[in-house]
């Protein structure tokens, strides 16, 4: 569908993308989550041809963004949705756009109803909000019928209303056998929405995972009189109290089993499961303070 | 819930010409387009019901008259619809969806220079017609006109989609209005200025005849029936197309 091979991209100062190697199956939502400025944007302007790439490749069904035939049927993108002419209207954005790729103009009705803009497809675009925008820009993801969606933050700007209808929106495609890929830098949008979460920091991959997957890295508090070899062993513990100490990422087998081989007399030993919330501020405060280190981030203390 | 369905029949596959369709749409449905050519026929109309009969029995006035309107006025309106069809989708971003549904960024720029030239083509034939009738109207000499003045009216008309297509050009290459308008004004003014003052006070004719090579004096003299400068004006277009053209498919946008 989409394959990404150590795509790469610096600016001037900047690398935005660093070797961004990941591939996206068809039929599944996947959330590409990472903080503001870890290149989410990038990768899909790379993607769409819009950017050069300073190294690697980004191929739509095998080749080339450039090279496909008629781009809007196989991938509809939303980058920007304020990306619009401000004196032209919503509808004839969308008509000109349908002209470019010999869509008939009906359909651009259609996803005019289907995104609630019929009403506003009269108005110049210069007066949405940007809610609005958002859903002309979804019209026009759609115009298409493509194979493969990608918004970049599409629930900007949504009310309570238009979120939970991007949401549903999202999943009917996935069902309908389409590949959607949705970024956000909050993870609290992607939690009822996504099978596969892709964690960009910097520019680079910092997981690859499922929900389920990030709700698993639990951690461990431990509880005891004299716990100073446990701590000194575990890098990552911290104190959480006076005999207690809590350790991030490693479950409670391992600590057990570690105080059991340094001879520390245990009181306690809880599983603590972090909220998604907390894994990804993990997962990304990490990419971000110790970039370098990332790849090969030790798991192993003992 | 709303589900997209698979509503239409795979069209065939986009060519050159969906594009110019698709960017007529465009050039059509902005409303500035309609303020820019109406704007132009105005500033004619005004302009030649104001010129005073020159009193010269050589000339014909009513085409003086146009030319002056078209020289001092027009042309500038004109010029900036064309910088402004490049420039207001940078301005806007709406570039990125431009080039998301056509990527091949020649052919984008190729049906720009198309619309563009075309359109103005038209449109400035008829404002020049139009102000030669008024000017012809008013000193009476209408009777006295034929195909040497019709065809002075076509060559206005190719003066002012060459120059818009200058204009789209310089847009693409430098994509800011403001930046590209004072390249064009520093062109089309101040270049034929210095280098006409430079051959006085150098005594180097060959720098006149340079001058006359630059986009005002060339269309002045083509639309004084020299269509030898018309091949100089679309040289000018071509250069600037084709630089913004090369610049277009190496930038990031
Ligand atoms: N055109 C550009 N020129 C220079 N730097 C850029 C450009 N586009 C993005 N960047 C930088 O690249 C990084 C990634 O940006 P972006 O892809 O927009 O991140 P995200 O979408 O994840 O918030 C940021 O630090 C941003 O400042
Ligand atoms: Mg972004």
């Amino acid at each position: 569908m989409i394959r990404l091979n150590r795509l790469t991209k610096r600016y001037a100062d900047k690398t935005a993308v660093d070797g961004l190697t990941l591939e996206l199956r068809p039929g599944t939502v996947t959330g590409f989550l990472g903080p503001n400025g870890a290149g989410k944007s990038t990768t899909m302007r790379l993607i769409l041809g819009l950017d050069t790439p300073t190294g690697g490749s980004a191929l739509v069904k095998g080749v080339p963004y450039a090279e496909l035939r008629q781009p809007l049927r196989t991938i509809g993108a939303l980058l920007d949705a304020k990306a619009v002419h401000p004196g032209r209207s919503g509808r004839d954005h969308l008509r000109a756009m349908a002209l470019s790729q010999r869509i008939p103009l009906r359909r651009v009705e259609e996803v005019l109803e289907l995104t609630g803009m019929t009403q506003a497809a009269r108005r110049r675009a210069g007066t949405y909000s940007l809610g609005m925008s958002q859903r002309l820009g979804i019209a026009g993801a759609l115009l298409g019928d493509p194979e493969i969606l990608m918004l970049d933050e599409p629930v900007n700007g949504l009310d309570p209303d238009g979120v939970r209808w991007i949401r549903t929106l999202l999943r009917s495609l996935a069902e309908q056998g389409r590949t959607v890929l949705v970024s956000s830098h909050l993870m609290s949008e992607m939690e009822q929405t996504t099978d596969r979460l892709i964690v960009l920091g910097r520019g680079r991959l910092v997981a690859d995972t499922t929900m389920a997957g990030l709700r698993a890295a639990t951690g461990t508090t431990v509880r005891g009189p004299d716990l100073g070899p446990l701590a000194q062993t575990l890098t990552e513990a911290t104190w959480s109290g006076p005999h207690e100490l809590t350790v991030p990422g490693v479950p409670p087998s391992r600590v057990g089993e570690l105080a059991h081989r340094l001879g520390v007399r245990l009181h306690g030993l809880e599983a603590v499961e972090p909220s998604l919330e907390e894994s990804y501020m993990k997962l990304t405060a990490h990419s971000v303070e110790y970039a370098a280190e990332v790849a090969t981030a030790p798991q192993e203390n003992t | 819930m709303n589900t997209p369905s698979l509503a239409f029949p795979a069209p065939a596959a986009a060519t050159t010409f969906s594009t110019f369709l698709a960017e007529t749409y465009k050039l059509a449905s902005v409303r500035s387009t309609w303020w820019f050519l109406g704007g132009a026929a105005a500033v004619m109309l005004a302009s030649t019901l104001s010129e005073p009969d020159d009193g010269d029995p050589t000339t014909v006035p009513a085409v003086t008259a146009a030319v002056h309107a078209l020289l001092y006025y027009v042309q500038y309106i004109l010029l900036a619809l064309g910088v402004l069809v490049a420039t207001s989708e940078f301005a806007s971003r709406s570039i990125t969806v431009t080039l998301a549904c056509t990527p091949s960024r020649t052919r984008v720029l190729a049906a720009k220079t198309l619309v563009v030239g075309t359109t103005v083509f038209a449109v400035g034939t008829a404002i020049a017609a139009l102000g030669v009738g008024v000017a012809g109207a008013r000193f009476d000499e209408l009777g006295t006109m034929g195909a040497q003045h019709a065809g002075q009216v076509v060559a206005m008309g190719l003066y002012l989609a060459l120059l818009a297509v200058l204009g789209l050009g310089v847009g693409t290459l430098v994509r800011r209005t403001a930046g590209a308008l004072a390249i064009l004004v520093v062109l089309l003014l101040l270049v034929p200025e210095l280098l006409g003052f430079a051959a006085d006070r150098l005594s180097a004719p060959w720098l006149a005849t340079f001058a006359e090579y630059t986009p005002s004096p060339a269309g002045w003299l083509l639309m004084s029936g020299r269509w030898e400068y018309a091949p100089v004006l679309a040289a000018w277009a071509a250069a600037a197309v084709g630089a913004g053209a090369w610049v277009l498919r190496a930038r990031d946008v």
